[in-house]
């Protein structure tokens, strides 16, 4: 798979520790948000980037109901790490696909 | 507000009382993963009860809706609203209730389910609740829907004895997914689950047993849930046999909050389920503990009834902080019961067979946690071959005993607008979660990798098997 911009940056960000989570509202809307590992600011993230990353089997969701918060699969650790060279590992699933 | 379809029910109501499935709007519409399809169980079984002995009822979803007004139309003209509040759906359940009365002002409201049980004066705070009820319903929900006035606002109800006098589930009394779009994305076979990662789908998921036994401080289910005997094998194979034939199973998922618990019971398992089933693979939950205790049983299962995710609660690396949690397990209990999956899980990936993997249940953030106590949690997550690490903050909930003390020392950033929905939300004052966020990110590997041990731990002999029992 080709990344583009907004996918190699959120790969990048996930490697680095921020956390890409499912925000809802009572009224029902739905946002997926990056939180920087420091707490110092949160961006928006485009649905089609995550739901990309998802299907390419890249990120996937911590299955916990009932919001998801987005991991980096052994494969998206790879892609990652081919990306900025870094050798840092976030806690992910481990041989589990 | 927007509204969009569907546009819910006609306004030809067929039955006076009224269900309403409770999660976030729009999960039966777009959902966007497996966790927001999971189906209620205890709504499935009191609706099936209700509806075998001719108390017929209707249903609405909070999730098959995109917009309030939508489904203040589709409650139009009921006299009952009936549901089963969590405690992530204790907000949900309020504005449901609250929608309800404004389109029914006569109508009544009877809400039950684990959020009553545990914190029932968060829910007898809320107007629009007219009875709220603690435990389970089996035996109450009859009688209660036929003359509520003869019930005090708070209702204790009253469970079956035996999981065995439970009636089969009727599945299709579950809410439908919405629109074929969603349904061909997630291959959903309603009403079976779609696949969530933990096996082939179409997913059943069933309940063979309630109530974990021990006594855990983060939980404690066993203080508000009355014990119950377990749902026969026979029962079990029967209503799975029963769901492969009408609609086609493909794995299982076993809700059971102790899945490897009364031998007995397992033994008949393992003998029934490889021959009278397609043994099909299945998620289950168990403890390092008993692992140790009865190693040949564990085994067995794995290998014999196909048991391939398998959900443990390490909660932690550390004997200090279980023993704070009352977890009645020790550090070498995990890495015995990691050891012993990871060399079956060589067995059989050496053979050509899918190996079991661990879904790791993970505490971080217990309040009196050093940072050595978490870099041995990493230590025993690195150890095992095969994993996704569930990993949560530690949370206090209302019902358990460490949650309670939490909350009465004022140290609980829970609050009941927001239970907390994510693993690493901050939820106890004074813990450095700063710490804790660059431990999982990785930057502390160094210091933990030093540690990693390189030893078994009697797994491959069981040696040092424990008599508990």
């Amino acid at each position: 798979m080709r990344l583009n911009d907004a996918q190699r940056s959120l790969l990048v960000a996930l490697q680095a520790g921020d956390r890409l989570k499912v925000h809802r509202t009572l009224d029902g809307e739905k946002r997926y948000l990056l939180h920087r590992i420091d707490e110092s600011g949160v961006s928006a993230v485009a649905a089609a980037v995550v739901d990309s990353l998802e299907r390419s089997g890249l990120i996937e969701s911590n299955m916990k109901f009932p919001a998801a918060t987005f991991l980096l699969t052994d494969k998206g650790i790879a892609a990652a790490a081919k990306l900025t060279g870094s050798t840092q590992m976030p806690m992910g699933p481990r041989n589990f696909g | 507000m927007g509204f969009s379809w569907p546009w819910g029910k006609k306004s030809s109501v067929k039955h006076k009382i009224l269900w309403v499935d409770l999660g976030d709007l729009g999960d039966l519409v777009n959902p966007s993963g497996p966790h927001e399809q999971w189906q209620d169980h205890g709504l499935g079984l009191l609706r099936t009860i209700m509806h075998n002995n001719g108390v017929m009822t209707d249903i609405v979803s909070t999730r098959a809706v995109t917009a309030w007004e939508q489904l203040a139309r589709q409650m139009q003209g009921y006299e009952m609203l009936l549901m089963n509040v969590r405690s992530y759906t204790f907000p949900t359940g309020q504005k449901a209730a609250k929608v309800f009365k404004e389109v029914n002002p006569n109508g009544i409201v009877i809400a039950g389910g684990m959020h009553a049980t545990v914190a029932p004066h968060e829910m007898l705070a809320i107007d629009a609740f007219d009875h709220v009820v603690q435990g389970p319903g089996e035996e109450t929900i009859l009688d209660l829907v036929k003359d509520p006035a003869a019930y005090p606002r708070l209702v204790q109800g009253v469970g079956a004895k035996s999981m065995g006098e439970w009636p089969m589930m009727d599945r299709e009394l579950w809410p439908k997914p919405v629109g074929w779009r969603m349904q061909r994305r997630w291959k959903w076979k309603w009403p079976l689950e779609p696949e969530c990662g933990w096996g082939p789908g179409p997913v059943a998921t069933i309940i063979t047993s309630r109530v974990c036994p021990w006594q855990c401080v983060f939980c404690n289910e066993n203080s508000y849930i009355p014990n119950m005997g377990r749902k026969p094998v026979d029962q079990v194979i029967d209503e799975l046999n029963y769901l492969d034939r009408k609609y086609g199973v493909g794995s299982v998922v076993i809700h059971d909050s102790m899945f490897f618990q009364n031998p007995k019971w397992l033994r008949e398992w393992i003998e029934k389920y490889p021959r009278k089933t397609r043994r099909w693979t299945y998620w289950a939950a168990g403890r390092a503990d008993t692992v140790r205790q009865w190693p040949d049983l564990f085994e067995a299962l794995v290998k014999e009834t196909n048991w391939r995710t398998i959900s443990i609660g390490f909660e932690s690396g550390s004997d200090r902080i279980l023993k704070l949690l009352n977890k009645e397990c020790t550090e070498e209990d995990n890495y015995f019961a990691i050891d012993l999956v990871n060399r079956i899980g060589d067995e059989l990936e050496a053979q050509g067979e899918q190996p079991p993997k661990f879904w790791s249940n993970i505490m971080l953030g217990i309040p009196g946690e050093t940072h050595e106590d978490a870099f041995k949690t990493m230590r025993m997550l690195k150890h095992m071959k095969r994993v996704f690490p569930s990993i949560s903050y530690y949370a206090p909930y209302p019902g358990s005993a460490l949650g309670f003390q939490l909350i009465a020392e004022g140290k609980s950033l829970m609050s009941n607008d927001n239970y907390h929905r994510f693993p690493d939300d901050e939820k106890v004052k004074g813990v450095d979660y700063q710490f804790y966020r660059d431990l999982l990110a990785g930057k502390y590997d160094a210091e933990i990798n030093k540690g990693i041990r390189h030893t078994t731990h009697g797994a491959e002999l069981y040696q040092g098997t424990l008599v508990k029992a």
